[in-house]
């Protein structure tokens, strides 16, 4: 049994596999799973195996972004864009492709060629265009984050991408009466616009689309309009980096 | 066999106390009625502060702490290195800006020149013009006459005769440091690396702070024993086949190495430090050849530093240390609101990519340590992708 885990900065993904077949998966609140399940010793990050209740494994391999990376006791870590690109060549059996992998507070585009990563471009510090943004103009369209996907048509143009500024413009829209579908399918588009360049920099006929923002279908329609490609989000988008841990 | 080496060269031990000791040096200095004179930039001609009997102390600050006061006046979204420095000006906690008798500034970019009209309002200031260009010859004239200005201004405030021979002189001493600063970084080209581009750094920012150049070059000579004893022995700072970074973009003194703390920390070897914290002000020479002021002008106006427009020179430059120092890859440093930098970042990764098919890794940042382990990320991901290479 392997673990592959993927400390998030929105949820931790923890996977099991057994002989190169998932078996189960969790997800975790990432700030419930450090306060009830971890603690750092000797900058090692101790997890209380026993209340998370896993099975026995052999071996448990972690990955993570930025501030998210911890060494975990008894475990090994690999950097997150190997995790990522190797999980998106084992889900999809290609080996020719454009990686875009949108996390809660993040953006990666990795050119793979081969197999391998040729080329790649991420965000710096800004939560621009990454889940964080579609969590808080959810909330402001009175919306779950899981609706935003259904919302493709009309798409009311926005500006802002700022996960925080992005708020007071549209609720400015708001104020000016477009419906919310089509505020939301705004939302989408203001994604789909910050991507863009960098998929069109790193381009690929091909686009595997990861991370918890490829659950929302919308934007994965509208990168297909736009740029002409093939759009493709494996069976477990979210896990992809947990997944690429375990192979 | 080559080995990774336990621990740092031994003479690293003077440089790593240079900054510190100059603090209290400087003041020696002056009680001995030395002039000082504190400079910003890679473009001052010191020769000429050389040749006036002062000494040279450089002033661009690198150190997070003194940017809350600078921001008290500069915009936040604003060049950390410009805050930094008008921080440290402002509260008097840096030494080398408290004794300077004069302050030389060079007009390298917006922010600075702007800072600069601040700063003059508290310090006996003498800013230099830069024309936008360095190769046509209006710009070129224009500079001179610049250089000739500041000649006749030392002489002024200190009231000294700046004489052919005194800067002929100067140029030769300061040739000399230069060709010692080349040799050193020479040292880089071997795999395995026998030092750090940490330590190369170090170094070379201590160059500004000793103010006995003569006891300078020894350290560095002795230090070159120690790196010819390494490479006899196979011994290097890095794993052999370490991949090959150099380093370009803004200036990142000693305390602003964090992306070169992460290369190596990262298992990669720095083997070149381009930016001007690093060999830029040390790769040409004053023409020795030619009338002093002259050849003084030539020397700095060439450099090749992003503020001249157009700067095809740091891109040729940087072609060629791909070459000479077997260079894998090369990772480009920005920081925040440095949009000349900022530009040639694109410039330069499509220009080696063209020549050389050379890889690029460009990283804005500025002087905090919030985005280090983002850095990582990209680090780890670029070396990677050149193992894959």
């Amino acid at each position: 049994m392997n673990i592959g885990l993927d400390l998030g900065s929105r949820y931790v993904k923890a996977l099991f596999m057994q002989d190169g077949q998932v078996v189960d998966h969790r997800l975790y609140d990432t700030l419930k799973f450090y306060r009830e399940y971890g603690r750092k010793v000797n900058e090692e990050l101790l997890v209380d195996y026993e209340a998370l209740n896993w099975p026995e494994f052999d071996r448990l391999v972690s990955t993570g972004y930025g501030r998210n990376l911890v060494q975990l006791a008894g475990g090994q870590v690999i950097p997150e864009l190997r995790a990522h690109s190797r999980g998106a060549v084992h889900q999809t059996g290609l080996s020719d492709f454009t990686l875009l992998d949108l996390g809660g507070q993040d953006s990666k585009v990795i050119k793979i060629q081969k197999g391998r990563m040729v080329d790649f471009r991420t965000n710096d510090k800004c939560a621009a265009s990454s889940g964080r943004y579609l969590e808080n103009m959810a909330e402001v369209l009175g919306l779950k984050v899981q609706d935003l996907g259904h919302c493709l048509e009309n798409p009311v143009e926005l500006s802002s991408t700022c996960a925080v500024f992005g708020e007071s413009e549209l609720i400015g829209k708001i104020i000016e009466g477009h419906p919310i579908e089509d505020l939301a399918a705004g939302v989408n588009r203001t994604i789909v616009k910050r991507v863009e360049p960098m998929l069109r920099e790193l381009y690929s006929p091909t686009i595997v689309f990861t991370g918890g923002v490829a659950q929302n279908k919308a934007i994965g329609q509208m990168i297909r309009d736009i740029l002409q490609v093939e759009v493709i989000v494996p069976a477990n988008p979210q896990l992809n980096g947990a997944i690429g841990c375990c192979v | 066999m080559s080995r990774i080496a336990e621990e740092r060269p031994f003479t690293m031990s003077f440089f790593d106390v240079a900054i510190p000791r100059a603090a209290g040096t400087i003041q020696e200095a002056k009680n001995q009625g030395k002039k000082v004179v504190g400079h910003y930039c890679v473009f001052a001609p010191q020769e000429l502060i050389v040749a006036a009997g002062g000494v040279p102390v450089a002033l661009c600050a690198t150190k997070e702490e003194p940017i809350a006061d600078g921001e008290k006046v500069l915009p936040r979204n604003f060049c950390p290195l410009i805050k930094s420095s008008y921080g440290f000006a402002i509260t008097d906690k840096c030494p080398f800006f408290l004794h300077s008798d004069l302050v030389l500034g060079e007009t390298t970019c917006d922010g600075k020149k702007k800072m600069f009209e601040l700063m003059g309002k508290f310090k006996p200031l003498m800013v230099m013009n830069l024309p936008p260009s360095n190769k046509d010859e209006a710009s070129q004239t224009y500079w001179l006459s610049e250089v000739a200005r500041l000649k006749a201004y030392l002489e002024d405030y200190f009231q000294v005769a700046i004489t052919e021979e005194a800067m002929t002189a100067a140029i030769e001493e300061l040739n000399q440091e230069r060709r010692l600063m080349q040799r050193l970084a020479g040292y880089l080209t071997h795999d395995p690396v026998p030092f750090s581009g940490q330590d190369l750094l170090k170094v070379l920012w201590s160059r500004n702070f000793v103010f006995d150049r003569a006891a300078f070059a020894e350290q560095v000579e002795e230090l070159m024993k120690e790196l010819d004893e390494r490479i006899a022995e196979g011994v290097g700072a890095t794993a052999k086949g370490a991949k090959r970074i150099i380093v370009t973009g803004v200036p990142t003194g000693v305390g602003t190495e964090k992306v070169i703390r992460i290369l190596e920390e990262s298992g990669a070897a720095v083997v070149f430090l381009e930016n001007c914290a690093g060999m830029k002000q040390f790769i040409r020479l004053v023409d020795e050849t030619k009338a002093p002021l002259e050849a003084i002008a030539e020397k700095y106006l060439a450099t090749p530093c992003s503020c001249m427009s157009p700067n095809p020179d740091r891109m040729e430059l940087l072609a060629r240390l791909v070459d000479e120092y077997k260079a894998d890859g090369v990772v480009d440093i920005t920081w925040q609101g440095c949009h000349t930098y900022n530009v040639e970042a694109r410039v330069l990764r499509d220009y080696l990519k063209e020549h050389r098919g050379t890889p690029v890794l460009h990283i804005e940042t500025d002087y905090s340590e919030g985005d280090s382990q983002q850095i990582k990320t990209r680090v780890q991901a670029f070396l990677e992708m050149l193992e894959a290479m």
